[in-house]
C-alpha cells in the first residue's frame, strides 16, 4: 500500500473553476443531490469530498444545499498549511492522511453524500475506497466515484489493445474484469479492442457497478427485507475538458427511503442515467456575446432568430443541453 | 425378483439406502485426530453450558486419558439422560426436534459418532444424568454387519435418583486403529493435543472447566491486546436478527498484541474467529479474513513479517448453532454464512489502520540506523500495557499514535527504495554519472527518470 498514492489530488495540475465540462457536471450533480431532500433534510447531511486547494465543490455544495457537516480528505500533507488557508468555510473539517485510512475512520451514522473524486486512472486502491464507503454509507446516502479513463495512448503500436488490456489487468486484478453484451447480445469477455475511446471508461463504470453490487450483497445477507440497501445508479457522466474523464454514482437506499424518493424524482434531470449509457456533457465553445444572445433567443424547445447561417448548429446545440449549468468565465480579480 | 416383492418392493424399485461402512469412512476421512477428540471435549463443554449457564464452571472437568490401545474420556458436565440417548445422542447428524443447548458448539450431531468411529473398533458410552443411567457397548465391525441401524442398551436404570457427584459421561474406545496407536505412542502427540485444546477451548476453560491429558492439566491464558493513551484497539458489536430464527451477535477487536511467546508470533499473528466460545480459525493470515490474495485483491496488502503484530479477535455467539459460520468439522468457516460475509466487511474496515500503521512503523525501523534510539512509533507501542480483552471499551477504529513532526511545515512523505542490480552495471552507471556513492547512483537515475518522463 503506498500511502502517498491514497488520493493524489490535481494539487497544482489545473485550475478546478476553469474546467468547464467538470463545472457543468459539480452543478448537475448538485441538483440531483437535492432531491435527497425528500428523504431528509439536506442541512442534516454530511458532504465529503476531496478539497484540494480549491474547495470548488465545498462551496457549492454549501451555497446550494446548505450542508454545514463537510469532510476533506487530503493527504499532501507538505500542502497543510496551503489547503488551511484554502478552506472557504470555517466549519469545514480536513481529514488528513490517504482516503483508505481517513474513510475507516469517520463516523458513518449519518446521512453522507461523498463524492471520490480522483484524477487518476481506476485501481485497487480506489475499488477498496469505494468498498469501504459503500459497507459503512447509511440508507439515504449517495456516493460518485470520478476517475481518468483515458486509453493509454496509441504510438503507432498495432499491439495497443493487448497492452491497454495487460494495464487494465495490473490496475484492476484479473477477476474485476468484467464481461460484457456483445452486439449480438451474447456475454463475452472483456478485449483490448473494447478499451479505445470511451470503452475504458464503460468498462471502468462496470467494474465499479459490479464491485458495489458485491459489498451490497454482503452487507445484505443478513439483514431482514425491509433494511436491505440497494444501489440506484443515477450518474454516468463521460467528459472531457482535456483527458476523457469518467463519473459514476447514485443512490444507496432501503425500500422505505426508495419508496420517498422513486425513479419519477429525477424525471425531469435529463442528464440522469441509470444504466450503461453514458451521458456525455460537451461544452460548446462560444463567446460571451453568443452566450447571451442564446439565452435570449432560448425557446421551451430550441432557439429562435437567424444565427444558424454564422454559428455552427453544433455548438448552439451542445449550448441547448447545458445552458442551465454553463460557467460565465470572466476576467476577474476576485 | 420374487423376494423383492415379498419385501414390498416392485420390480421397478432401485435400492439406495446408504451403507453403514459409507458413513464411518465418509465422516472419519473428513477430521484428523485431534480435532475429532475435541470435537468429544465440544460436548463436555456445552454440558457445562447446559447446568450453568453463564455462571462459572468451577468443579466441572473433562478427563482425558490416552495409553496404549484406549481412549478414555471421563466428565461430570451433566451426563445424556436415557431419553436424549434413545432418541438424539446416537443418530447420525441433528434430527429435528432435537433439544438443542443454548450457545452450544455441538450443532451438527456428528461429532461424537465420528470421533469413535476415527478412533477405534469397540466403543462403550456410560452416562449417569441426576434421574438415568446407562451403556451402550458395541463391537462397530459387528454393527456394520447388521442393516438396523441402531445399538441396545446394555445396561439400563431409569427413574433413579443418582447424587450430583456421580453424573457424567464416559466415552471408552478399545481396539484402536494401527494409526491411531501409533500416534498416541508418539511424545508429541499429547503436547499437541493439549496445545489445541487450550486453543480451541479457551472460552470453557477461562470459564472454570478443568480440562486435563493423563492427569496433566490444560490452562489457558487470557487474551490482551496493547492499550495506551495514544493507542486503542477497535471494538465493535453487532447483532444479526432474522425473523424468526435466534439472533446472532458479533464481537470483533482488532489492534496490536502484546509481545508474547516468539515462537508463536508468527502462528497467532491474524484474525480469530470464535463461534460459541469455540475456536475454528487460529491467526488467520488468507482471503477468508479479509488480507488480500498477492495476485489480486484491494488495497489490503497480503500478509507479511510486518504484521506479525496484528491481532483480530472475532467472536459469534447465538442460541441457534445453525447461524454460525462454521464447517462440520469446526476447522474453518463456512464462506458462504450471510452473518460471515456482512461481518467481514467490517473485519476489512477495522483492520485497514492497522495495517497502515504497522506499514509506518516498518519505515520507521528500517531509516533508523544501527544503535540509534528506537523511534517514536516504537516508543508509543514499548509504552503501551497489555490489557484484558473483556476490558477493552468499543470504539469503532483502532486508535494509532501520531507523531507530530518537529515544528513548522512538514515535508513530503517520503519513500525509501531499494534493489539490486548487477555490480558492474552499477559501477559503470556510477562512474557515468560522477556519483560518488551508491545512494547518490539510486537518487540520480531516479531523478533523471523523473524529469524525463513524469515532470510536467
Amino acid at each position: 500500500m503506498n500511502s502517498e498514492e491514497g488520493h493524489r489530488t490535481s494539487l497544482g495540475k489545473f485550475s478546478y473553476a476553469l474546467r468547464p465540462a467538470k463545472n457543468i457536471e459539480r452543478k448537475m450533480l448538485c441538483e440531483a443531490f437535492a432531491c435527497l431532500a425528500s428523504i431528509a433534510p439536506l442541512r442534516k447531511y454530511r458532504y465529503i469530498g476531496f478539497g484540494s486547494i480549491e474547495f470548488v465543490d465545498f462551496a457549492l455544495i454549501h451555497q446550494r444545499l446548505g450542508i454545514k457537516d463537510m469532510v476533506s480528505v487530503e493527504c499532501k500533507e507538505e500542502a497543510k498549511r496551503r489547503v488551511e488557508f484554502n478552506r472557504p468555510y470555517s466549519w469545514i473539517v480536513v481529514k488528513w492522511g490517504t482516503s483508505g485510512v481517513v474513510l475507516t475512520e469517520l463516523d458513518w451514522r449519518k446521512k453522507t453524500i461523498v463524492w471520490l473524486d480522483y484524477d487518476r486512472p481506476l485501481d485497487l486502491e480506489i475499488l477498496e475506497d469505494i468498498r469501504l464507503v459503500v459497507s459503512s454509507l447509511v440508507s439515504g446516502s449517495m456516493i460518485v466515484v470520478t476517475v481518468d479513463a483515458k486509453p493509454q495512448e496509441v504510438e503507432g503500436d498495432p499491439r495497443i489493445g493487448q497492452k491497454r488490456l495487460q494495464a487494465l489487468v495490473q490496475n484492476v486484478g484479473r477477476s474485476r474484469l468484467p464481461t460484457i453484451q456483445s452486439a449480438t447480445g451474447q456475454a463475452r469477455d472483456v478485449k483490448g479492442s473494447d478499451l479505445a475511446g470511451w470503452g475504458l471508461a464503460k468498462t471502468y463504470r462496470q467494474i465499479i457497478h459490479n464491485e458495489v453490487a458485491k459489498t451490497l450483497a454482503d452487507r445484505n445477507g443478513p439483514l431482514n427485507g425491509r433494511w436491505k440497501l440497494s444501489y440506484k445508479q443515477l450518474f454516468n457522466f463521460h467528459y472531457a475538458d482535456g483527458a476523457k474523464m469518467l463519473t459514476v454514482g447514485g443512490s444507496v437506499l432501503h425500500s422505505q427511503h426508495e419508496s420517498k424518493m422513486p425513479a419519477s424524482t429525477f424525471e425531469s434531470l435529463e442528464f440522469v442515467r441509470t444504466g450503461s449509457e453514458p451521458y456525455l456533457i460537451e461544452s460548446p465553445v462560444l463567446t460571451l456575446r453568443e452566450l447571451r444572445y442564446l439565452d435570449n433567443h432560448l425557446t421551451s424547445t430550441g432557439f429562435k432568430g437567424d444565427f444558424h447561417r454564422w454559428l455552427p448548429k453544433a455548438e448552439s446545440q451542445k449550448y441547448r443541453k447545458v445552458y442551465r449549468y454553463y460557467p460565465a468565465f470572466a476576467e476577474i480579480e476576485a | 425378483m420374487a423376494a423383492k416383492e415379498k419385501e414390498g418392493k416392485s420390480s421397478r424399485t432401485v435400492d439406495a439406502t446408504p451403507t453403514k461402512g459409507l458413513f464411518i469412512r465418509m465422516l472419519t476421512r473428513d477430521i484428523a485426530l485431534i480435532p475429532s477428540i475435541i470435537d468429544l471435549v465440544d460436548n463436555c463443554a456445552d454440558g457445562a453450558r447446559r447446568i450453568r449457564g453463564d455462571r462459572s464452571y468451577k468443579g466441572l472437568w473433562a478427563r482425558i486419558e490416552i495409553s496404549s490401545n484406549q481412549f478414555r474420556l471421563a466428565d461430570n458436565c451433566g451426563g445424556i439422560s436415557v431419553d436424549v440417548a434413545r432418541q438424539y445422542a446416537f443418530r447420525i447428524g441433528r434430527a429435528q426436534g432435537a433439544p438443542s443447548v443454548k450457545h452450544s458448539i455441538g450443532e451438527f450431531g456428528v461429532g461424537m459418532k465420528r470421533a469413535i468411529f476415527k478412533l477405534g473398533n469397540y466403543f462403550r458410552v456410560e452416562s449417569i444424568t441426576n434421574a438415568s443411567r446407562f451403556v451402550i457397548e458395541e463391537d462397530i465391525v459387528e454393527w456394520s454387519k447388521k442393516p438396523e441401524w441402531e445399538y441396545e442398551f446394555s445396561e439400563l436404570e431409569e427413574d433413579k435418583r443418582f447424587n450430583r457427584d456421580e453424573q457424567g459421561t464416559i466415552i471408552t474406545v478399545t481396539d484402536l486403529y494401527d494409526s491411531v496407536d501409533q500416534q498416541f505412542a508418539l511424545d508429541t502427540f499429547l503436547s499437541e493435543l493439549k496445545e489445541e485444546l487450550k486453543v480451541k477451548l479457551r472460552c470453557p476453560i477461562s470459564s472454570g472447566l478443568a480440562i486435563t491429558v493423563n492427569g496433566l492439566p490444560v490452562d489457558a491464558e487470557p487474551l490482551h491486546m496493547l492499550r495506551s493513551k495514544d493507542l486503542a484497539p477497535a471494538y465493535t458489536e453487532l447483532v444479526f436478527q432474522e425473523r424468526g430464527r435466534k439472533s446472532v451477535k458479533a464481537r470483533l477487536y482488532c489492534g496490536l498484541a502484546a509481545s508474547n511467546d516468539p515462537n508463536r508470533v508468527r502462528e497467532e499473528a491474524g484474525w480469530h474467529v470464535i463461534c460459541n466460545g469455540r475456536l475454528i480459525l487460529e491467526g488467520d493470515k488468507t482471503s477468508a479474513t479479509g488480507w488480500g490474495n498477492d495476485a489480486d485483491d484491494l488495497s489490503i496488502p497480503g500478509f507479511h513479517g510486518q504484521f506479525n503484530s496484528l491481532r483480530g479477535y472475532a467472536y459469534f455467539d447465538s442460541d441457534d448453532p445453525g447461524r454460525l459460520p462454521w464447517n462440520t468439522t469446526k476447522t474453518g468457516l463456512n464462506m458462504d454464512s450471510p452473518v460471515y460475509r456482512a461481518v467481514r466487511l467490517h473485519m476489512k474496515r477495522m483492520m485497514r489502520p492497522v495495517v497502515d500503521f504497522l506499514n509506518k512503523l516498518k519505515d520507521e525501523k528500517s531509516e533508523r540506523e544501527a544503535g540509534k534510539q528506537p523511534g517514536p512509533l516504537e516508543a508509543f507501542i514499548s509504552s503501551a500495557k497489555p490489557m484484558d480483552l473483556h476490558k477493552i471499551q468499543k470504539r469503532p477504529t483502532f486508535k494509532a499514535p501520531t507523531v507530530r513532526s518537529k515544528g513548522g511545515e512538514k515535508g513530503p512523505v517520503l519513500q525509501r527504495i531499494q534493489y539490486d542490480k548487477p555490480k558492474n552495471v552499477v559501477l559503470e552507471v556510477k562512474r557515468v554519472l560522477k556519483a560518488s556513492s551508491y545512494k547518490e547512483v539510486g537518487a540520480k537515475t531516479f531523478d533523471y527518470f523523473y524529469n524525463a518522463e513524469v515532470a510536467e
